[in-house]
């Protein structure tokens, strides 16, 4: 039997429903789906629709949860799934993740050796962002915060402020750095 | 003749006619428009849907008009209506698409629900292979876009 096919934005209708870890792989369906996952009026869109997903940090890791609020239940185990735990998918070893940070629903993570990485737990897209400390340096504290700014209507301009407290070369030395990226990578406009 | 008793005919894309209630026949938003504008013919056609999903169409929409006539003891024929609708969806893919489809064209908006989140319950843990060939779409990926894609994705919420 054929299956008869669906427009556009019924297609659409069905993907703004499937939960948000599904969308990693759904992706890769075809361009016209990857870009839809990307595309700003749709992420609203589906936001409203998703079950509630919060994120959550213990130990090292980062571990994903759904809440169901339909419907009565009376433990609290009924009401939360978990749902995954965050892992490179490059790496065979975990990273270790030391601190997180949230914005608009971007998580910005620093690792155990002082790296940043920025997550969006909805498509699973990652950026490393790339330090400027010099090498050879030994971090003995550091600090972050992720913010952003509007740009226009549909662009958000994220910044992220950190600040450094390390050795070089016997000296210790405190740095404050600003950090900025184009949110339509991760979000689309 | 009261209002509520009148009934309706609709005609499926075969010429085959299927008599309803008006009540039944308002839960196409379509139709109660057309009602509403003055169209009082007493057989309506609907040329996009065939026999045998606008029959379904109908049998859902004439259970959810009694699930919603009958007063009281309302948390009962909830779980009831509940119940109905998830035997009612649990059909062949092509007959799904279809039921979409009809709700779409008819407006049964709490149809198109359904149908809507089953197919996103059933593919949201498929290959893209799979899910490519139910929505009969074509890899329109090179290797190495793919692979850019994947970069983009390097990590993920792992079950």
């Amino acid at each position: 039997m054929v299956i008869p096919s669906l427009p556009w934005e019924l297609e659409s209708e069905i993907l703004s429903r499937v939960p948000p870890t599904s969308v990693k792989q759904l992706r890769f369906t075809c361009k016209r789906w990857n870009a839809l996952f990307k595309d700003y009026k749709f992420i609203k869109n589906h936001l409203c629709k998703a079950a509630t997903q919060m994120v959550l940090k213990k130990d090292k890791s980062v571990y994903s949860f759904s809440f169901d609020f339909h419907g009565i239940h009376n433990r609290y185990d009924q009401l939360i799934t978990f749902t995954g735990k965050l892992l490179s998918l490059k790496d065979s070893e975990d990273v270790e993740i030391y601190k997180t940070f949230h914005c608009e629903g971007l998580l910005l993570c620093t690792t155990k050796d002082n790296r940043l990485v920025v997550w969006n737990p909805c498509t699973g897209q990652t950026r490393w962002i790339q330090s400027r400390l010099p090498i050879n340096s030994y971090t003995e504290y550091q600090t972050c915060f992720l913010g952003y700014g509007n740009k226009n209507k549909s662009c958000y301009s994220f910044k992220i402020l950190r600040f450094t407290d390390y050795y070089h070369q016997t000296e210790r030395v405190g740095k404050f750095e600003v950090y900025e990226f184009d949110v339509r990578i991760f979000q689309g406009s | 003749m009261s209002e509520s008793n009148k009934k309706i005919s609709l005609i499926s894309s075969e010429g085959e006619a299927f008599e309803v209630s008006e009540a039944v026949a308002r839960e196409f938003e379509i139709v109660a428009h057309m009602l509403e504008d003055g169209c009082s013919g007493s057989s309506i056609p609907i040329t996009t849907v065939d026999s045998n999903i606008l029959g379904k169409v109908i049998e859902y929409c004439t259970k959810h008009v009694e699930v919603g006539n009958v007063e009281g003891n309302s948390e009962k024929a909830e779980k009831d209506l509940e119940e109905f609708d998830k035997r009612f969806i649990a059909v062949e893919m092509n007959t799904l698409f279809s039921l979409i489809l009809a709700a779409n064209y008819l407006n049964v908006k709490g149809l198109l629900n359904i149908g809507c989140q089953k197919v996103a319950d059933t593919i949201k843990d498929m290959k893209p292979e799979e899910v490519r060939s139910i929505f009969n779409i074509e890899n329109d990926y090179t290797p190495a876009e793919e692979e850019v894609v994947r970069k983009e994705n390097e990590w993920a919420f792992q079950p």
